[in-house]
């Protein structure tokens, strides 16, 4: 249990007069990490931080929100309160009805040695198959605790571990400066395994190749799982349940829709193999179930809160989160988030996807696509990098290009999907995953 | 210490933040907590915690201790405290507490019912509120107690603008680094989000251009993001430190034309970047980065500092006690030259004006988002064009740069940029300048 819950669990069923209803929920990150790099501990951290968001009804619903573990739960319960008489929504928050319990057991960290000797270990076999690199692993380890009581009778509280590994690999080389970084995650270090962090190696280094030009123009193109997962960070947004209510996507109203080549298919999961991120149920108490977005290239729904879910006439999707995208904004207010938002495997292995293409480019590197896609328009011109390919055959690397497009096209256009799925967890919020595998598409206009 | 840490630093923190959203009413938040942050010659351990007493302190500086795994250096010895003032030079007179919310409601109101007067359709439209009421002490074991009350205050729009069957969705900050009295201005308020609506439209109903290099002429003012993507994050020291950076063992040398004289400066009063010490407790100061086109100096935290062996000038700071200090920008901008504004157009056949940016990224290659941007057509401003992105190496970008205009104009506004230590308040400012050429990737 979240000990800074607890007064809560009390203060929920006794609540003060003028509140009708109170929420109190808690997220617990518990973080240890080690940095090595050259064969060194270069840095350690370790965290422990526990947020209390709490929302009351008295008239209307407010929030407010308490780092600080002395603070009284009923003032906080008022302070909610009060602050929801400023609110002009037509009625109260809705509260999850639903009485649920779910109580996991604490979950121990690993030792501090245990984390190092691993990181330093994972170092040197890269370095081992790839002498001339210079290197840093972090290695972090992420104990997470969300728990959440209302006064309806709903008890819930979730541990997870999250162990992941970021690299950062940089080389000098004839062809240039190349330099590259992923994260690999796992639910334990034994699941962390050797292979997944080599593969991602070698990998890259197969995009080391002379500089080359590329012209301008529409190309068919492979864009890499590394690429596909940038694009996704920000393109969830697409199936927000809110913003198809508001008609902020160019999804809003397609339900049932064929939108997308019929190759495509997109799932929200609570749960994913060989990822350490877990989301058991949501900021609100919704438990997160598997929603399948697109079928066959169907529009087949959108994720959800519970009140955007009532709106819409279907169910919430365990979707609210707060800690959407990185902004200066407050990451306070409930909202849709994604738990492992996948776009789903293919049964072609990436170099099969270079046959295929045979001629045209392979999408290797992009960046900034928070400023460079617009959700209303679905419209984008990613800053990216890409190989040419001639013949099946990589033949040389250019950068500093542009790529253009409308994600609906984009996902039209899919001619063949990998499977070589790579998953990413949001830039440092690190508050939901997307997972991709490589895709091979007909048309993608490059400019630059 | 005792231990074998040769330096540490705990950092307090206690921040109250109000954030109006006028459909899901006000929310206060209270941030409290604390970070020791300990080093060990090349070594450091971070260390934080929302519990803040005796009993939590001790168990962090026994946790750090323990996890400084390799005692490298002598043991250190902490001195005794001795307090030193500062006084930030953005000083708040309405503190947010002290301003009843109905004041900020009706700015919101006023602000939104302006936003809709502008005559274009506007399906979505949110209207925020944000301020934050942030103090920190910090002290550690050379002896240095300082701290530092920090106010800021925004209104944030966020719009999805529909016409021709086409939606657009955008967002504008109106941000001070003040209290409430910055925003007694109504027709301020009101023009900006008038403005922003019109100018989502703008961006909507634009022309797109054709992918070319040509000359890039960057309008003085906030269009300085360019300086702090292409050459910023790369000039700090754990860009250096890392290896991820060209201006590795460059500092004497030419990186950039001569016309490019760099400066960070988190000094000036009225920017939103400014305070009187970085989140160390080092006294912010003026950094020339680069003079006539040389490399002066790096932007150096304790730590990065100490892996090259330079001393820190002020630039450690993170977005709160959660994050370990890193080098991070404050207010930086090109310094102004001597050429004329108006003959960087005249002198242009075909190129690319820009009027301004909305964000980018940066590294060793950079990228910026066109957010306003016209055609130079025979020496003239032509049409709008939209969906541009400037990408290129900075190296190369500011060898190209052949004009710098005498007009720097400081951003007014602000924003936030994100990295190692989270998102920290920056403003990126310029005189007007040009780029003899440069890729332009775009959807025409």
């Amino acid at each position: 249990m979240i000990k800074e819950l607890e007064q809560y669990r009390a203060a929920v069923k006794d609540l003060p007069k003028g509140v009708v209803e109170a929420e109190a929920q808690a997220e617990r990150d518990d973080l240890l990490s080690v940095t090595v790099s050259g064969g060194k501990q270069a840095g350690c951290e370790a965290s422990d931080i526990t947020t209390v968001f709490v929302r009351a009804t008295g008239k209307k619903t407010g929030l407010a929100v308490t780092q600080n573990p002395d603070e009284d739960a009923y003032g906080i319960i008022r302070r909610a309160a009060e602050a929801g008489d400023y609110s002009t929504a037509a009625t109260p928050e809705t509260l999850n009805p639903s009485k649920g319990f779910l109580s996991e057991s604490e979950i121990e960290h690993s030792s501090p040695k245990e984390l190092l000797e691993f990181a330093l270990d994972l170092e040197n076999m890269i370095l081992e198959k790839d002498p001339g690199l210079s290197t840093c692993v972090k290695l972090s380890e992420t104990i997470r605790g969300r728990g959440i009581c209302n006064s309806k009778g709903l008890n819930l509280c979730s541990r997870s571990r999250t162990v992941e590994v970021e690299v950062d690999l940089i080389r000098e080389s004839p062809y240039g400066h190349f330099d590259f970084d992923f994260t690999v995650s796992a639910k334990s270090l034994k699941e962390l395994t050797a292979d997944r962090i080599l593969e991602e190696h070698a990998r890259w280094v197969r995009t080391q190749l002379p500089q080359s030009a590329i012209k301008p123009g529409i190309y068919r193109a492979a864009i890499s799982a590394s690429v596909m997962c940038n694009i996704l960070l920000t393109a969830w947004q697409i199936f927000s349940g809110p913003f198809a209510l508001a008609k902020n996507t160019p999804l809003a109203g397609r339900t049932g829709e064929k939108a997308f080549s019929e190759l495509v298919g997109i799932m929200d999961i609570p749960e994913l193999a060989g990822c350490g991120y877990r989301y058991p149920f949501d900021c609100e108490g919704s438990f997160g179930s598997a929603t399948e977005l697109v079928k066959s290239g169907c529009v087949n729904g959108f994720m959800h809160t519970l009140s955007s879910a009532i709106l819409s006439g279907a169910s919430a999707t365990g979707n609210a989160g707060r800690k959407n995208l990185l902004s200066g904004t407050l990451h306070t207010q409930t909202q849709v988030i994604p738990k492992n938002f996948c776009l789903l495997p293919g049964e072609d292995s990436p170099e099969g996807l270079i046959t295929k293409l045979f001629d045209g480019i392979w999408i290797i590197g992009s960046y900034d696509e928070f400023h460079s896609l617009n959700i209303a328009s679905g419209a984008f011109n990613i800053p990216c990098k890409a190989a040419l390919v001639k013949g099946g055959k990589l033949k040389g690397l250019a950068g500093g290009l542009t790529m253009n497009g409308n994600l609906i096209d984009l996902f039209a256009s899919v001619e063949a999907v990998g499977n070589d799925m790579r998953t990413l967890p949001m830039i440092m919020l690190k508050s939901y995953t997307v997972s991709s595998p490589s895709v091979l598409v007909g048309q993608l206009a490059v400019s630059g | 210490m005792a231990t074998g840490g040769d330096f540490a630093e705990l950092f307090f923190e206690e921040r109250s933040e109000t954030n109006i959203c006028a459909a899901r009413g006000i929310t206060g938040i209270g941030m409290h907590g604390v970070g020791l942050h300990l080093l060990s010659g090349s070594g450091e351990v971070y260390v934080c915690s929302n519990n803040a007493s005796e009993t939590a302190l001790m168990g962090m500086a026994k946790k750090a201790a323990e996890l400084l795994a390799e005692k490298r250096g002598e043991a250190g010895k902490a001195k005794e405290l001795a307090q030193r003032l500062a006084v930030n030079p953005n000083i708040a007179i309405e503190h947010p507490s002290s301003v009843p919310h109905e004041k900020k409601i009706r700015l919101l109101q006023e602000a939104e019912k302006a936003a809709r007067s502008a005559g274009v359709s506007v399906p979505r439209l949110a209207v925020d509120w944000f301020d934050t009421d942030q103090s920190i002490v910090i002290a550690n074991s050379e002896g240095l107690l300082t701290g530092e009350r920090r106010v800021t205050s925004r209104v944030r729009l966020q719009i999805t603008v529909e016409a021709g069957g086409k939606a657009h969705f955008n967002w504008e900050d109106f941000t001070r680094p003040t209290g409430f009295e910055s925003f007694h201005d109504m027709a301020e308020i009101a023009e900006f989000a008038k403005g922003a609506v019109i100018s989502s439209r703008n961006a909507l109903l634009a022309d797109t251009a054709k992918p070319c290099v040509a000359p890039v002429v960057l309008e003085a003012g906030s269009c300085g993001t360019l300086w702090h993507e292409c050459c910023g994050h790369t000039l700090e020291a754990s860009a250096i430190a890392s290896g991820a950076s060209a201006f590795i063992g460059k500092l004497g040398m030419k990186v950039a034309s001569e016309k490019v004289s760099l400066a960070d400066d988190g000094t000036i009063p009225g920017l939103y970047g400014t305070s009187a010490i970085d989140d160390e407790g080092h006294a912010r100061q003026r950094n020339v980065i680069i003079e006539n086109g040389i490399l002066k100096r790096y932007m150096c935290d304790r730590y990065h500092g100490r892996l090259i062996g330079q001393e820190s000038n002020g630039c450690g700071r993170r977005q709160n006690y959660t994050y370990a200090p890193t080098s991070r920008m404050s207010n930086t901008f090109l310094i102004e030259g001597t050429d004329d504004d108006e003959e960087m157009i005249r002198s242009v056949p075909y190129g690319l004006y820009v009027k301004r940016i909305g964000g980018g990224s940066g590294g060793m290659q950079f990228s910026l988002e066109v957010k306003e941007g016209y055609i130079i057509k025979n020496g003239q401003i032509d049409r709008q064009v939209r969906g541009l992105m400037l990408t290129g190496n900075g190296i190369d970008v500011m060898a190209k740069i052949d004009r710098v205009g005498s007009r720097l104009i400081h951003e007014k506004s602000g924003g936030f940029c994100g990295a190692a230590s989270g998102l920290v308040p920056t403003t990126t400012s310029q005189p007007r300048v040009r780029i003899s050429e440069m890729a332009i990737g775009g959807e025409g």
